[in-house]
C-alpha cells in the first residue's frame, strides 16, 4: 500500500503536471481538428517581389528525383551564400541525395525530416505571414484541408508540412491552420495587393463562408492585404500565369504572343498540343486587364498553354531577388523551345533584372514548374 | 510532519509532474493552432434563386463508390409567402490526380448534367429524386455543383465522351459545390469533408 506521503505527492505531481499543460495548450495530431493554443497575431502575408531571399522552404521526395533533379541542381547552385534553404524530406537519405543532386552550393541547406509521404510542391502548402514585430515568429498559415488527400497519400502528408516545419523550426516559426480552403499557388502577393484566382472562392462558398464578401472579408484580414480576385483568369495557380515584380506593375501571360514566337519553331510534345483558342486567350487578357485596372502597368509574357488546361510553358513561375541594388529572376527555361526562351529573357531584361537560368524540362509537364516547387520563408 | 516525509511528497510529486507532463506533452504545442477567425458555421451547403433554398444530398444519405450509378436528392423549400419558380442547373464531374506527383488533379470533367425547373407553393418543400445514368469512376475527386440554369436555355445533354467543361471558372456565376465525394474510399465525404 503507498504511503500518505507518495499519495499527497503523486497528487500534488499531477495538478502541476495539468497546469502547466493547460496553461500550455493541448492538442496533438497535425492539427486538423484539434483544439490547439490560440495562435499569435501575425504580419501581411510576405510579398513575393520585395527583399532580399533569405530562407527558403523545398520539397525532396525520392520518387520525384527525375522531374526535379535540373531544376535543384540549376537553382540551388544559383543561389547566393546568405540564402538558407530547408529542405522537406520523408527521411535523411533522401536529404543525402538531393545534395549529391545539388553538387557543391554556396548556400546553405538544413534538413527537415517528417517521416511521412509528401509531393514535391513546397508553394502550395502554406503561405508565409511575415513578423508581427521585431522577435516574433514567421507564421504558416496552412490550407483547412488538401485537395484529394482521401485518395492522394502523398498530398496527405502534405496537409502536415506547415506544422512539421514550425515544430522543427520553432521558436523562429509557428503555424496556423486556416478556417478555409486553398493552395498556396493561389495567391499571389505583392506590397500592395494580394491576387487571388476565383477557384478559391469555389473551393469555398457554402462550406466555410456564406457569402462572397465574407470570404473576402477573412481572406484580406488574414493576409493583411487587399485582397483582388481574379474574375475570369486562367483554372490554374495564379503564379502560372502572372507574376508582380513591385511599383505597381505585373507581368501576365499571353499566349498570342507565344503563338507568335514559336510559329516557324516545333514545340514539345503537350498534352492536346498548344491551346491558341480565343477562350483562353481571353482568360489571359481578362488578367492583364483586371490588373491594368487595379492600376498596375502591365507587360506580356510569352506563354504556351496546352490543351488539357494545366501544362503551361511559362515564364511567370519565377523566384525574385533583390540584393544591392540588383534585380534577380530565377527564370525557368525549357529544351527544344530556344525562340520561346529568348523572347522571355529579353522581358525581363528589359525590365532590368538579371538572369539566372533554370532548367525546367522535365518539371513542366506535371504542372508546375519553378515557383511551384520553391516556398518563401523570410525575406530581409 | 518530518522532514523526510516532506522529501518523499516533493519527491514523488516532481516525478509525477515531469511524467504527466512526458506523457501528455501536446506533439505540435510548439506548431501553432488553429485560425480563430470566426466564419458562418455551414450545415448544408444551399443555392438561393428565386425565394427557393435548394439542398443536395445522396438518396438516403447512402454511398456511392467506383462503378456505381449515385441517386441524389434535391431539396426545394419555397421561404416565401407566394409561389415561386426556378430553374437549376445539376452538374455531376469527376476529377483524378495525373500521377502521384503531379502539382494539381486534372481538369475535371463532366459525367451528367441536368436543367430542372422547379415550381412551389408558398412555404412548400419537395424533394426531387435524381438518377445519374453514369457509372462512377474509380479513384477520382466527384463533385456536384448546383446552378441557376441561364434563362431559355435547352438541358444539356449527356456527355458521355466526359469532355472537359469546367476549365474555366468552373461555376456559373453565383453557383455552387453543392456535394463533394471520394471514390477512394467506402465513405461518401459528402459536404463535412469537403475540400
Amino acid at each position: 500500500m503507498f504511503r500518505w506521503q507518495t499519495i499527497t505527492g503523486m497528487a500534488l505531481g499531477l495538478l502541476a503536471g495539468g497546469a502547466v499543460l493547460s496553461i500550455a495548450g493541448s492538442g496533438g495530431g497535425n492539427g486538423r481538428n484539434t483544439a490547439l493554443k490560440t495562435p499569435s497575431p501575425a504580419g501581411p502575408v510576405l510579398s513575393e517581389c520585395d527583399g532580399r531571399l533569405a530562407e527558403l522552404v523545398i520539397h525532396y521526395e525520392p520518387s520525384a528525383k527525375d522531374l526535379v533533379a535540373k531544376v535543384y541542381h540549376d537553382f540551388l547552385g544559383a543561389l547566393e551564400s546568405d540564402v538558407r534553404v530547408h529542405v522537406v524530406c520523408p527521411d535523411m537519405p533522401s536529404f543525402t541525395e538531393l545534395t549529391n543532386i545539388a553538387g557543391p552550393l554556396k548556400c546553405r541547406l538544413s534538413p527537415v525530416v517528417v517521416n511521412h509521404p509528401i509531393t514535391p510542391w513546397s508553394r502550395d502548402r502554406w503561405v508565409a505571414l511575415a513578423p508581427v514585430a521585431d522577435g516574433c515568429p514567421t507564421t504558416l498559415l496552412s490550407p483547412l484541408g488538401e485537395a484529394a488527400d482521401e485518395i492522394w497519400p502523398a498530398r496527405a502528408g502534405d496537409e502536415r508540412v506547415g506544422m512539421d516545419l514550425a515544430r522543427a523550426l520553432a521558436p523562429a516559426v509557428t503555424a496556423v491552420r486556416s478556417n478555409l480552403y486553398f493552395d498556396g499557388g493561389d495567391f499571389l502577393a505583392d506590397g500592395d495587393n494580394v491576387f487571388v484566382v476565383s477557384r478559391v472562392l469555389q473551393r469555398n462558398i457554402q462550406h466555410t463562408v456564406g457569402t462572397r464578401e465574407e470570404f473576402l472579408k477573412i481572406l484580406s484580414d488574414r493576409l493583411g492585404r487587399q485582397v483582388i480576385l481574379l474574375e475570369n483568369s486562367p483554372d490554374h495557380h495564379a503564379g502560372m500565369f502572372m507574376v508582380s515584380i513591385g511599383q505597381h506593375r505585373m507581368l501576365v501571360g499571353d499566349p498570342g504572343l507565344g503563338r507568335r514566337i514559336v510559329a516557324t519553331a516545333s514545340l514539345p510534345d503537350l498534352p492536346g498540343g498548344p491551346d491558341f483558342t480565343p477562350e483562353t486567350q481571353h482568360r489571359f487578357d481578362a488578367v492583364a486587364a483586371q490588373c491594368a485596372a487595379a492600376g498596375y502597368q502591365v507587360t506580356r509574357l510569352p506563354v504556351i498553354p496546352a490543351c488539357d488546361g494545366r501544362t503551361y510553358l511559362t515564364y511567370a513561375n519565377v523566384l525574385l531577388d533583390q540584393r544591392e541594388g540588383r534585380h534577380i529572376v530565377y527564370l525557368p527555361f525549357y529544351d527544344g523551345v530556344e525562340p520561346l526562351n529568348s523572347a522571355a529573357r529579353a522581358v525581363w531584361i528589359s525590365l532590368g533584372y538579371e538572369i539566372r537560368p533554370v532548367d525546367c524540362t522535365n518539371i513542366y509537364q506535371h504542372f508546375g514548374c519553378l515557383h511551384c516547387l520553391v516556398n518563401v520563408l523570410r525575406r530581409d | 510532519m518530518k522532514t523526510n516525509d516532506l522529501m518523499t511528497i516533493v519527491t514523488v510529486a516532481l516525478t509525477t509532474a515531469v511524467l504527466t507532463l512526458i506523457n501528455f506533452w501536446p506533439a505540435t504545442l510548439e506548431a501553432g493552432g488553429n485560425d480563430t477567425t470566426p466564419t458562418t458555421s455551414i450545415a448544408k451547403p444551399k443555392l438561393v434563386a428565386h425565394g427557393i433554398e435548394m439542398t443536395l444530398s445522396t438518396a438516403h444519405g447512402r454511398t456511392f463508390g467506383a462503378g456505381e450509378e449515385p441517386m441524389l436528392e434535391l431539396t426545394a423549400a419555397n421561404t416565401t409567402g407566394d409561389p415561386a419558380t426556378a430553374s437549376v442547373n445539376i452538374t455531376l464531374t469527376s476529377s483524378s490526380p495525373a500521377d502521384m506527383m503531379s502539382r494539381v488533379p486534372r481538369l475535371p470533367k463532366a459525367l451528367w448534367q441536368q436543367n430542372l425547373p422547379v415550381a412551389l407553393q408558398p412555404n412548400e418543400t419537395k424533394t426531387i429524386a435524381l438518377a445519374v445514368p453514369e457509372k462512377l469512376p474509380a479513384g477520382s475527386m466527384i463533385a456536384v455543383t448546383l446552378g441557376e440554369a441561364m434563362p431559355n436555355a435547352a438541358t444539356p445533354s449527356p456527355t458521355p465522351d466526359a469532355k472537359p467543361v469546367l476549365r474555366r471558372a468552373g461555376l456559373p456565376p453565383g453557383g455552387i459545390v453543392a456535394l463533394r465525394f471520394s471514390t477512394a474510399a467506402a465513405a461518401a465525404m459528402q459536404t463535412a469533408s469537403n475540400k
